[in-house]
C-alpha cells in the first residue's frame, strides 16, 4: 500500500494540475524511439535474422511491355545454394491497394508491363547465391508496343496495358462540375489561363524495402516488413496466399522513411511469404537501391491546364482545372491520386464555382502512387504560380490577394468539403512578417527575389480504402499493478513520430511518465487495426483512439482511487505520476497505488478506444476523395538569389508557417516542417524520375534514366538553406487536443514559392518543376530577345473528358448530390470512393 | 555486384604484368571503378590495387614545381599549404569536385583516369564507339549534359575537374610504362575521340600514372575558376572556365581552358587574346565563347552559360589581382 505523502513533498508545492493544464502535450519531450534510433538499436526489417533463414532475389523484366513466352530456370537450378523458385502461376490472384485496381500479381503472369516488373523469385542459402542464380534465369519475351507517356496512351488505345480501365490505355477519366462555372467566368473581369507541368519524382527513403517471412506451422506465416500499411498488406497476403487472415501475422518494422513509398502491398512481400511457406524456412528479401526505384509509387508526372476568372479586385469567380496524370504500369493508389489532383483546390481560397477534369494514363513505367502530399502538390503548384501571375497582372500584392478571400472556418466548399479550423491567414501573416515581405517583395535588387505560396492538406482521408463501417484506428490499453501501461495500436512508426504522439497523448491523460508506457505497435496479431501511416492520418485518428482509451482508463483508475481517497472520482486530477484531489492536492496517491486500487476492485484492467471520422456532406460519385476530419494549412516565403548569366539560383532562406491545430511536440513538428521544406526543395530544384528509350535493337525498352543515388539528384545538407518555422495553432474540434497534421502539408508551398521567387528576382517564369538553371537561363535569354520570358509546357492535349457530373454548390442550394447522373453516365454514390459493389468485386 | 579478385602487387613491374593478364583493371580508391562495376558497365575479373605500391602517396615540393603522387587524395592536395599558396586554382577546382567524403577518398590518378559520365556509356544496354561498338546514341538522343565542341564522333565530356587546370598549368604527367618512366604534358595526356575513341587519356596497355608535376614556371599572377552545375552542393560540371593570368610573371601569358564542354579540356587562345585589360575585354572575351561550337539538340544552353562564366572569371581574376 502506498506511503503517506509527506507534506513537505516537493510535488505538493507545485501548482496543482488541472485537466486544462497540459503537462506533456505541447512540450518538446524526447521521442520515445529517439535513443534507439540514434544508437543503432532500432531493428529495421533488414536487421532481422532467424535460424535457417534463406535469401530471395527477384528476376525482373528487362523489357517494358511484352508477353512472357517462356521461363527457363534449368541453369539456375544447378547453381550452388539454390533452394527454390516461384513463378506467376503459383500466385494467380491479383492484388492491389485499391479495391477498384486489383491489377498486380506477385509475379507477372503472361505479361510484363515495365522494366523492373518481377517475373521469377529465387531462394538460395546466401544472398550472393540467389543473385548469381538470378543472372542465369532465361525469360523469353514477345515485345508489345510501348506506351511512354500520356500522349501516347491517348493515341494508342491498343495494345492495352491492362484489360480494365475507363478506355484504351486510360485508367481513369473523370469530369466534375461544381456550380455554374460558365456563369462564373462571365462574371469575371479577366480570365487567366496557364499550362504547367510537374515532373514525376520518387520518395527516396534512406531505408531500402526489406521483408522477412517465417512459417511457423504449415499454414501460418509471419511477415516482418518495412511497410507503412501492415493492415492492407495483411489483406493482400490473405487474398493471394489463400490463407485466412487470422493465420497470417504482419509486423511492420519501424520504417527508415516511407513518404508514401511503402504504402502499397508489394510483390516482394507476398513472394517472401509464399517462398517461406514453400520451403518451410525463414525467407528474407532486401531490395537494392535500383529495385527501390522500380517499386516507385512516387509522384505522378502531371500536365495541367488551369483557367480562372477573376474580378478586378482579385476576387475569384470560377476555375476550370484539367490534369493529365502519367500513372505508370499499375493502378496503385492512382484512382485516388487522380481525384486528389483536383479535390483540394477549394479549401484555401473561396472558389464559388469549380470544374475539374482529369485522366490517368497507363504507361510502361514504374507505377506512380502516393508521395508526401499525394496528388495535391502538382495542382497546388499550378494554382499558386497562376495566382502569383494574376496578382502581378492586377497589381495586387500576392499575399493580399490570398488574404482577401480565405475560406471561412467551419464552412463547406463548392465541392462539398467541410472545413473546420482554418489558420491560413495566421500562417500568411507570420511569413509575411518574418520575411519582411511588405518592404522587400518587388523591391530587392536585381537577381534577388521573394516568392510566396500556400497549401493545405488532409489530416487523414475521411474514408478507408475499402468499404466498411469499422473504426479506422484502434487503441487498446492494458494496465496492471506494476504501474506500467501497455499500449497496443496498429499504427506504424515511419520516422514521423507517431509512436511518440500516441504515447504522449496517453501519458498526458493518465498523468504518467512517458517511460511508463510500453508500446506494442503495427502487429496484426496483437494490435487493434489502424489503417496505416498514410494520408497524414495517424496523429488525428490513432491519437483520438488513444485519447478515448486513455480517458476510459483514467476513469476506471479514478473509480478505484476515489474509493481509497474517499473523494468523488470526478474531482480527481491525474498528473506527475500521482492522483490528486483537485480541491485539496494534499489528498493524493501514487499512480501505481491508484492502479492497484482499481485492479483490486475490478480485476484485470484494460480499455479500448477507436476512431471513425465524421461523415462528409458530399454525396456525389467521387466525393470520397478530399474529405478529412481536419485540414492543415501552410504558407511559405522563399528568398532566392538568381545569377542572370548562368541561371544558377540558390534558395537562401525559407520562412514556413504551418497551422497544426495543436502542437503535440514542437520539436517533432519543426522536424516535419524542415523535412518538408527539404523534400519540397528537391522537387522544386532537381528531383525527377524520368525514363529513356533503349535502342530499337535492344527492345526499344523504356528504362529508368538513373536508378541510383549517384545520378538521381537530390539535395544534400549543403543545398539546404536556413529555415524559419512558425508553428500556428488553430485547434480543430476533430483533432486530439485540437491537433491536425504536419507530415505532408508544409511540402506543398515549396515548389510554387521557389518558382515565384525566381520571378521576383529576374522577372521570368519557369512553369514546370524541377527548375534547372538552364531553364531559368533560357527564359532570361528569351526575355532579353523580346520574347515571352517563360520556360514551360506549351499546350495541353485535346481530351474528351465526357459530360461532367454536375453538382450544385452549397451556395446554389445543392444537397451534395449530382443532378445529372444519367447524362454523365455514372452512378451516384454514398460519398465513398470505393463503394460496396466495387469493394466486393475487387475483393473477390 | 559481380565478384572479382583483388591483386596487391608489390612493385610497378608486377602491377603492369598483372593488369595485362586477361580482364583486369587498376584500382585506386575505387570511387569511380566500383560504381561502374555495380552498374554492370565494367566487369573485371581482377583488380590490381595501386595502393599497395610504395612511393605514390606523397607531395614533394621542389624548385621546379610541386610533384603530386597519383595516390594522393584530392583533399590532401587541396589542403596542402604549398599547393594552396602556389597553385590556388588547383585547390579551387578540387573543392568544386564531388563531396567532402569522396574527396577524402578519391585519388589524383583516379580523378584523371575516371570514365566519362555519358549516361549511355554508363548503361549496360548501350554500345557505341566509346566502348567498342559503332555510332553515338547521344547525337540524336538525350544530350543535355554532353559536349558542344569537337562532338562529331563522341560528345561525352572529360569529367575530371582537375583536367582543365592541369592543362592551364601545363602540368607534367609522369607515366610508368614497360620501358620505364615517360612524361607527357597535360594537353598531350588528355585526348579526344579523333585520336582514339576508346580512351580519354593517352595511356598505353598496362601503363599507369605515377605522379603529376605543377611547374613553378606557370604560377599565375591571378586566376579564377568558375563552374556551372545543375545541383549546387555537388555535381559534375555542365561547363567550367579555368583562367590563369600572367603566368610565371609574364604579362599577357594567360590561359583560358574550358571544361565539361568537349571530350578533352579545351584551351581557347582566341579568348586569351581578348583578355587585354581593355574596358570591353569581358564583352569581347565572352562574346566569342561559342565560336566553333556545334551544339546538339538539348545542350545549346551551354553557350550562354559559358559566356556568363567567362565574364565572371575575368571579373573575379581581375578583382583578386587588385585585392
Ligand atoms: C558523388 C560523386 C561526385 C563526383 N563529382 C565529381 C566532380 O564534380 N568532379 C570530378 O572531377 N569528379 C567527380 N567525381 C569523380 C571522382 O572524382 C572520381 O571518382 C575519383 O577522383 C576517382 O578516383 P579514385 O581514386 O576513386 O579512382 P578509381 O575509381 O579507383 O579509379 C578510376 C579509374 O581510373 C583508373 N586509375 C586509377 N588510378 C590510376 C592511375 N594512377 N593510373 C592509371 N589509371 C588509374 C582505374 O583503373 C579506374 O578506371 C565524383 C564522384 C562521385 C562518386
Ligand atoms: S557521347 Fe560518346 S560515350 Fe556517349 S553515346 Fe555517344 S559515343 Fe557513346
Amino acid at each position: 500500500m502506498h506511503e503517506p505523502r509527506e507534506s513537505n513533498d516537493k510535488k505538493a508545492e507545485r501548482k496543482s494540475p488541472s485537466n486544462d493544464d497540459l503537462n506533456l502535450v505541447g512540450t518538446p519531450f524526447r521521442r520515445v524511439d529517439g535513443r534507439a534510433k540514434v544508437t543503432g538499436q532500432t531493428r529495421f526489417a533488414d536487421d532481422l535474422t532467424f535460424p535457417r533463414m534463406v535469401h530471395m532475389k527477384l528476376v525482373r523484366s528487362t523489357v517494358p511491355h511484352a508477353r512472357i513466352v517462356s521461363i527457363d530456370t534449368s541453369a539456375a537450378e544447378k547453381m550452388p545454394g539454390v533452394l527454390g523458385f516461384l513463378t506467376g502461376e503459383s500466385m494467380p490472384h491479383p492484388f492491389g491497394i485499391l479495391p477498384v485496381s486489383q491489377d498486380e500479381h506477385a509475379l507477372c503472369v503472361d505479361k510484363v508491363r515495365f522494366v523492373g516488373d518481377p517475373v521469377v523469385a529465387i531462394a538460395a542459402i546466401t544472398e550472393e547465391q540467389a543473385y548469381e542464380a538470378s543472372l542465369v534465369v532465361k525469360v523469353e519475351y514477345e515485345s508489345l508496343e510501348t506506351i511512354s507517356n500520356v500522349e501516347e496512351a491517348i493515341s494508342t488505345p491498343e495494345p492495352r496495358i491492362h484489360e480494365y480501365g475507363d478506355e484504351g490505355n486510360l485508367h481513369k477519366k473523370l469530369s466534375m462540375q461544381f456550380g455554374d462555372t460558365d456563369a462564373g467566368f462571365e462574371e469575371a473581369d479577366e480570365i487567366f489561363e496557364d499550362v504547367m507541368y510537374f515532373e514525376g519524382n520518387t520518395h527516396l527513403p534512406m531505408e531500402q524495402h526489406a521483408t522477412v517471412a517465417l512459417t511457423e506451422e504449415t499454414d501460418r506465416v509471419t511477415v516482418y516488413s518495412s511497410t507503412q500499411t501492415p493492415h492492407y498488406l495483411h489483406r493482400s497476403l490473405t487474398k493471394v496466399l489463400e490463407i485466412p487472415a487470422a493465420r497470417i501475422r504482419v509486423i511492420a518494422c519501424p520504417n527508415g522513411g516511407g513518404f508514401g513509398g511503402k504504402s502499397d502491398p508489394f510483390n516482394h512481400e507476398i513472394c517472401a511469404a509464399k517462398m517461406s511457406l514453400k520451403l518451410g524456412r525463414p525467407v528474407k528479401i532486401s531490395l537494392s537501391r535500383e529495385e527501390v526505384f522500380y517499386c516507385h509509387r512516387g509522384r505522378h508526372p502531371v500536365l495541367m491546364k488551369i483557367k480562372t476568372g477573376v474580378k478586378k479586385d482579385g476576387t475569384l469567380t470560377s476555375q476550370h482545372l484539367q490534369t493529365a496524370l502519367d500513372g505508370g504500369a499499375y493502378g496503385s493508389y492512382g484512382v485516388a491520386s487522380t481525384y486528389y489532383t483536383g479535390a483540394l483546390q477549394t479549401v484555401t481560397y473561396n472558389l464559388p464555382k469549380y470544374r475539374f477534369d482529369s485522366i490517368r494514363a497507363f504507361t510502361n513505367k514504374a507505377p506512380c502512387g502516393p508521395k508526401r502530399g499525394h496528388g495535391t502538390p502538382q495542382p497546388r503548384f499550378a494554382y499558386e504560380v497562376h495566382l502569383d501571375k494574376i496578382a502581378h497582372k492586377l497589381g495586387i500584392d500576392p499575399a493580399e490577394i490570398r488574404m482577401q478571400q480565405l475560406v471561412d472556418p467551419e464552412s463547406v466548399t463548392s465541392n462539398w468539403l467541410k472545413v473546420g479550423s482554418m489558420g491560413l491567414g495566421k500562417c500568411i501573416e507570420a511569413v509575411v512578417e518574418g520575411s519582411g515581405w511588405k518592404e522587400r517583395h518587388g523591391n530587392l535588387p536585381d537577381g534577388h527575389g521573394l516568392g510566396l505560396a500556400c497549401g493545405s492538406y488532409l489530416s487523414g482521408a475521411g474514408l478507408p480504402i475499402y468499404w466498411n463501417h469499422m473504426p479506422q484506428s484502434g487503441v487498446q490499453l492494458q494496465l496492471d499493478r506494476s504501474g506500467g501501461v501497455a499500449l497496443f495500436c496498429g499504427e506504424t512508426e515511419i520516422g514521423q513520430g507517431s509512436d511518440s504522439v500516441i504515447a504522449a497523448i496517453t501519458a498526458e491523460v493518465l498523468g504518467i511518465d512517458l517511460k511508463d508506457i510500453r508500446l506494442c505497435v503495427a502487429d496484426t496479431d496483437l494490435t487493434p487495426v489502424d489503417l496505416g501511416s498514410y494520408s497524414s492520418r495517424v496523429t488525428l485518428m490513432a491519437g483520438n483512439a488513444a485519447l478515448q482509451a486513455a480517458e476510459r482508463a483514467r476513469d476506471l483508475v479514478a473509480k478505484g482511487a476515489a474509493e481509497e481517497l474517499k473523494v468523488p472520482a470526478k474531482e480527481l486530477v491525474f498528473a506527475e505520476g500521482r492522483v490528486f484531489h483537485g480541491e485539496n492536492p494534499d489528498t493524493s496517491m501514487s499512480w501505481q497505488d491508484a492502479v492497484i486500487a482499481a485492479e483490486s476492485r475490478f480485476g484485470t484492467l484494460g480499455t479500448t478506444g477507436s476512431y471513425v471520422p465524421p461523415r462528409s456532406p458530399g454525396r456525389y460519385r467521387g466525393a470520397g476523395v478530399g474529405p478529412s476530419p481536419a485540414y492543415s494549412y501552410s504558407a511559405a516565403v522563399v528568398e532566392t538569389r538568381v545569377d542572370r548569366e548562368t541561371g544558377i539560383y540558390r534558395v537562401e532562406h525559407v520562412w514556413m508557417a504551418h497551422d497544426v491545430g495543436k502542437c503535440i511536440n514542437p520539436a517533432m513538428v519543426m522536424g516535419q516542417i524542415e523535412g518538408s521544406v527539404y523534400m519540397g526543395l528537391g522537387e522544386a530544384m532537381m528531383e525527377e524520375q524520368v525514363y529513356r528509350r533503349l535502342p530499337k535493337k535492344r527492345s526499344n525498352a523504356l528504362v529508368h534514366k538513373h536508378p541510383s543515388l549517384l545520378e538521381y539528384k537530390s539535395p544534400t545538407f549543403a543545398d539546404m538553406p536556413p529555415v524559419t518555422s512558425y508553428i500556428i495553432e488553430d485547434p480543430d474540434p476533430n483533432g486530439p487536443f485540437g491537433a491536425k497534421e504536419v507530415g505532408q502539408g508544409p511540402l506543398l508551398p515549396m515548389m510554387p514559392a521557389v518558382a515565384n521567387s525566381i520571378f521576383d528576382a529576374v522577372g521570368v517564369r519557369v512553369d514546370q518543376v524541377p527548375i534547372a538553371p538552364h531553364m531559368v537561363r533560357q527564359a532570361i535569354e528569351a526575355k532579353d530577345k523580346g520574347k515571352e520570358g517563360r520556360f514551360g509546357p506549351k499546350s495541353f492535349p485535346e481530351i474528351d473528358f465526357g459530360t461532367p457530373l454536375r453538382v450544385p454548390t452549397p451556395e446554389e442550394g445543392g444537397d451534395g448530390k449530382a443532378v445529372n447522373i444519367d447524362e454523365a453516365g455514372v452512378r451516384d454514390g454514398t460519398g465513398t470512393m470505393t463503394e460496396r459493389t466495387d469493394a466486393v468485386k475487387g475483393g473477390e | 555486384m559481380r565478384p572479382f579478385k583483388v591483386i596487391r602487387p608489390t612493385n610497378e613491374k608486377e602491377a603492369m604484368e598483372q593488369v595485362s593478364k586477361g580482364n583486369a583493371s587498376y584500382l585506386a580508391a575505387g570511387t569511380d571503378l566500383l560504381n561502374r562495376i555495380k552498374e554492370h558497365v565494367a566487369s573485371p575479373d581482377s583488380v590490381v590495387d595501386l595502393k599497395s605500391l610504395p612511393g605514390m602517396n606523397t607531395i614533394e615540393v621542389t624548385d621546379q614545381g610541386i610533384w603530386i603522387g597519383a595516390l594522393v587524395r584530392l583533399s590532401a592536395v587541396s589542403s596542402h599549404t604549398d599547393v594552396l599558396s602556389r597553385f590556388p586554382a588547383v585547390c579551387e577546382t578540387i573543392i568544386h569536385a564531388a563531396t567532402p567524403q569522396i574527396r577524402n577518398m578519391a585519388t589524383v590518378g583516379g580523378n584523371l583516369c575516371q570514365k566519362p559520365r555519358c549516361w549511355y556509356l554508363r548503361h549496360e544496354g548501350y554500345s557505341c564507339v566509346k566502348n567498342g561498338g559503332t555510332g553515338c546514341w547521344a547525337r540524336d538522343g538525350e544530350n543535355e549534359f554532353h559536349g558542344i565542341f569537337d562532338n562529331q564522333i563522341c560528345s561525352a565530356t572529360q569529367p575530371s575537374n582537375l583536367a582543365p587546370v592541369l592543362v592551364a598549368h601545363e602540368a607534367v604527367i609522369e607515366i610508368a610504362s614497360k620501358d620505364g618512366v615517360r612524361e607527357l604534358t597535360a594537353d598531350q595526356f588528355f585526348i579526344g575521340p579523333s585520336s582514339d575513341p576508346l580512351r580519354e587519356v593517352s595511356l598505353e596497355e598496362g601503363e599507369f600514372v605515377r605522379r603529376v608535376m605543377l611547374p613553378e614556371s606557370t604560377r599565375a599572377g591571378s586566376w579564377a575558376y568558375e563552374e556551372a552545375r545543375e545541383k549546387q552542393s555537388f555535381d559534375w560540371a555542365q561547363a567550367s572556365v579555368t583562367l590563369l593570368l600572367d603566368r610565371g610573371g609574364r604579362k599577357g601569358d594567360h590561359r583560358v581552358v574550358l571544361g565539361a564542354v568537349s571530350p578533352a579540356p579545351l584551351r581557347r587562345s582566341d579568348i586569351e587574346k581578348k583578355i587585354d585589360g581593355s574596358d570591353d575585354e569581358i564583352a569581347e572575351a565572352s562574346g566569342i565563347a561559342g565560336a566553333g561550337a556545334t551544339p546538339l539538340s538539348e545542350n545549346g544552353y551551354k553557350i550562354p552559360m559559358l559566356k556568363g562564366l567567362i565574364g565572371k572569371a575575368i571579373r573575379s581574376a581581375r578583382s583578386r589581382k587588385e585585392g
